[in-house]
């Protein structure tokens, strides 16, 4: 049976249907700020694992490969750095765990840790105040997460118990809503009074789970909660109210600086030439914007003729290779800019 | 407030001095520079906060590693002393900066010593006035030392800098020879030491042959069931602590886990957290784990594996007892332990080829050493197979020197030392695990202390036994575990709810 590493990583594999490298692998899982990693994430549909190891070594990555390979649930494309799941493949991870469906990795992976340091602090502090004791050993050290909770507490003058009612409240209301594995993993990681929460070690081996299983539930936990703070925050005042100032956009800095350029009205060749960059990189941005925002107007860029004949071409190839494409589309003058575009904007339609 | 005594109780809520303390505060408050050594699990960080609070100036403190540092700083804050600060390079630009613009309003300023070779932190703690400057696990600067750290030489020089303040280098574990090396490196003249003996009475000592690596378990089990309270075991190898611990679990050993430099900072504080609270009953551990760690009722201390130096045993069984009683140290050695050892010292030294490649490299690129140096760190450590300790090592050694063209000869014949004094250091502490002499008197001799010793519950060489030292074991009520988990009661109970059901 495959460790849910190589769960994930057979899952990726099979998503890239063999038009990437491993190396694309490791960029998604760590969760690389690049356009190119940014587009694949959603053209290959990976928005849920995006970003869900930021550790990752590429040690980790040859070792896993390897192991697929051994266990021929993988096989070279031409003796290349490219992979393909193979039959016997396909059966492993048809009866592995399914991947956790509300991972969003590429909407949370920011935020995710942050959230978790803040409430597992607060939890922390709140559980002792309540004990009447005011003297413990912070279980997060990181002194932005000790600060803002600090801070959250100073500006929330709400009575502690009461304060600890609601957080009862609003986290039971979360955790009622998911599986028996999901509720049992998030509480044995919290810490209070009496009780120092658990490693992830610790906790696969009292459930007989496999470590990255859980690692993944609890990710899937975290992202799954974040989401419904942010569509009802009315029913979570106090939740909200801790992650307030984590509502960032999703853009990179630069590509935020670049779309305020292009909502001044400015091409793309003027903005490459006032903030010094190449106009490939102002390109990039682009992309990623239409990305994040499919509604993006684009004609400017592409015309709606052209639009449209690149997503025959794809439809025709089923390919999301821009090589292909473009040859296929040789006597037009169309760039890869321009194909680039038409993909971010289709997504996942093809 | 007048006495020290006073102060003792006022601020820290003790009644009576530990033997040596009074001694180095008083020494300090009538301006003495100062050399203490100390056992480990004595109170050394009170020999610099009681005067911290009599000098009424702030207290610079520099600690080896960052993890120690916050485990102080963390203990400071917890006895409500607010004025903290960690300095170091966990620390944002931004963060940096406003805490070197407010220096003069902390009371505890702990410092990394890679921070404080930088220009614009010196200027920083120069406009304010430093009363009290400590290096904390003073013997790092030694380079005969057993825990070397290249970093802790520019301490001389930026102590000049800061006007020379008074100063408290401490350190638990340091032979003659080292602490004229730490004095020498400092460049104080008149600094005055106080020594007080290694030897910890309470600690009863034992060593154990054992002729295979199963017999060592078998004993392990044995020895772990029969004490009770609170344990660390510790191995050479993360490997070795891991799979130990499961074999542990696996013999019906429950409240055991492992800790090593390998895992993830957030689950290395879950453990230690765990161990401190008593949720955890024993640790299986690399020597990554213990420094800071203040747990006083630690009963026992065992080596799996032997360690490399008398220095680091003494440090590691020093964490046993620091509640005053009666604990217990064992060490299980069988034949051929000692290749461990030696193989991790090997490690630590680059060998002449790999000295003479890097060298080549900056020979050719000509450049600013340290601007190189850094940005190559992954290319060269992959090309002649460096790993980050003996980088550094290298790294340290060349950028102290003004020009690259200097032959490295020098350098060469320092590993070359290191690496026979490190096999000599080894031999010293086989030499003690095999003899048959009294294990104490072997370790205050080893410290070249005149100390006469005389410990009813000493030593297997005395013909103590493990069973004897039981009889004076302290009562202990060990907890038990939970039986079933149910996670809206656990929550509920977390932040005290009432009357939820399940």
């Amino acid at each position: 049976m495959a460790n849910y590493l190589q769960v994930i990583i057979l899952h990726t594999i099979k998503k890239f249907q063999g038009e990437r490298s491993i190396y694309a692998i490791y960029h998604m899982l760590q969760g690389k700020k690049s356009s190119q990693t940014i587009q694949d994430a959603h053209l290959f549909r990976l928005t849920n694992v995006f970003g869900t190891i930021p550790h990752f070594t590429r040690k980790q990555l040859v070792d896993t490969i390897q192991n697929l390979v051994e266990h021929d649930w993988i096989t070279a494309k031409q003796n290349s750095d490219v992979f393909i799941i193979t039959q016997s493949g396909e059966e492993e991870l048809a009866q592995c765990e399914p991947i956790p469906t509300r991972l969003n990795g590429w909407k949370y992976q920011n935020v995710a840790p942050v959230f978790w340091g803040r409430l597992n602090l607060l939890i922390q502090t709140l559980s002792h105040i309540v004990h009447n004791e005011t003297k413990f050993y912070p279980i997060q050290r990181n002194t932005k997460i000790q600060q803002s909770i600090k801070q959250f507490l100073q500006q929330n003058r709400q009575n502690r118990e009461l304060m600890a009612q609601h957080l009862y409240e609003e986290l039971t209301d979360l955790l009622e809503r998911q599986s028996d594995r999901h509720q049992t993993i998030f509480v044995r990681k919290l810490t209070g009074i009496n009780r120092v929460g658990q490693t992830f070690d610790q906790i696969s081996k009292t459930m007989q789970l496999d470590e990255w299983y859980v690692r993944y539930v609890f990710l899937e936990s975290l992202h799954w909660m974040l989401a419904e703070i942010e569509k009802t925050f009315t029913q979570y005042r106090l939740l909200s109210s801790l992650i307030r100032d984590l509502q960032q956009s999703r853009l990179t800095q630069s590509t935020q600086t670049t779309l305020q350029f292009i909502q001044a009205g400015r091409t793309l060749t003027e903005i490459a030439d006032i903030r010094r960059l190449k106009v490939n990189t102002i390109e990039d941005h682009l992309v990623e914007i239409v990305l994040v925002d499919k509604q993006f107007p684009i004609d400017k860029y592409v015309t709606s003729a052209v639009e449209e004949k690149i997503r025959q071409v794809m439809k025709k190839l089923q390919t999301k290779q821009l090589k292909a494409i473009r040859q296929s589309l040789a006597d037009e003058a169309i760039s890869f800019f321009q194909i680039r575009l038409v993909l971010a904007k289709a997504g996942d339609e093809l | 407030m007048n006495s020290l005594e006073e102060m003792l109780e006022h601020y820290f809520g003790f009644t009576e001095f530990r033997p040596g303390q009074k001694e180095v505060i008083s020494s300090l408050l009538a301006g003495k520079h100062l050399l203490a050594m100390l056992p480990t699990g004595t109170g050394k960080s009170l020999c610099y906060q009681l005067p911290t609070y009599a000098l009424k100036k702030p207290t610079l403190i520099v600690s080896p590693l960052l993890s120690l540092m916050q485990d102080q700083a963390e203990q400071l804050k917890v006895r409500g002393e607010k004025r903290v600060l960690t300095f170091n390079s966990f620390l944002t630009l931004q963060q940096k900066k406003a805490a070197l613009s407010q220096l003069s309003s902390f009371r505890f300023i702990f410092i990394s010593p890679e921070m404080l070779a930088l220009d614009y932190v010196i200027r920083a703690i120069q406009q304010i006035e430093i009363g009290l400057f400590v290096i904390d696990e003073a013997h790092c600067i030694s380079q005969w030392g057993y825990d070397f750290r290249p970093d802790y030489l520019n301490l001389g020089e930026a102590r000049q800098k800061l006007g020379e303040p008074l100063t408290l280098a401490l350190t638990a574990t340091a032979t003659e020879e080292v602490r004229k090396d730490i004095i020498e490196k400092l460049e104080i003249k008149d600094m005055k030491q106080i020594v007080s003996t290694v030897d910890r009475h309470n600690i009863a000592l034992f060593v154990e042959k054992l002729s295979r690596y199963e017999e060592k378990l078998e004993r392990l089990v044995q020895l772990v069931q029969q004490f009770s309270g609170s344990g660390i075991i510790y191995f050479s190898s993360k490997k070795a602590a891991e799979s130990v611990s499961e074999y542990l679990h696996n013999q019906g050993i429950d409240r055991v886990a492992y800790y090593h430099g390998g895992m993830e900072p957030d689950q290395r504080m879950l453990i230690q957290q765990q161990f401190i609270t008593g949720q955890l009953r024993m640790i299986c551990a690399t020597s990554a784990f213990g420094m800071g760690v203040n747990k006083p009722d630690i009963r026992f201390v065992i080596h799996f594996h032997l360690p490399a130096t008398m220095e680091s045993y003494v440090q590691e069984i020093g964490r046993a007892g620091r509640d005053g009683e009666q604990s217990a140290a064992v060490l299980l050695y069988s034949d051929g332990d000692e290749g461990l050892p030696l193989h991790l010292m090997e490690q630590q030294l680059p060998t002449d080829a790999q000295v003479e490649g890097v060298h080549a490299v900056l020979l050719k690129s000509g450049e600013g050493m340290m601007d190189i140096l850094k940005p190559m760190q992954e290319q060269l450590c992959q090309q002649f197979s460096l790993n980050e300790v003996q980088f550094r090592m290298i790294a340290q050694f060349l950028a102290t020197k003004q020009d690259v063209a200097k032959p490295i000869e020098l350098f060469k014949q320092y590993c070359y030392t290191r690496k026979s004094r490190n096999a000599q250091k080894l031999d010293q502490l086989l030499q003690w695990v095999r003899g048959s002499a009294c294990r104490r008197v072997g370790i205050v001799q080893y410290f070249e202390e005149n100390q006469a010793v005389n410990n009813p519950v000493c030593c297997d060489c005395c013909g103590m036994s493990i069973e004897q030292v039981m009889e004076r074991w302290p009562h202990i009520v060990e907890r038990q575990q939970a039986d079933s988990f149910y996670w809206k009661r656990e929550l509920a109970s977390i932040l005290c709810i009432k009357g939820t059901k399940e």
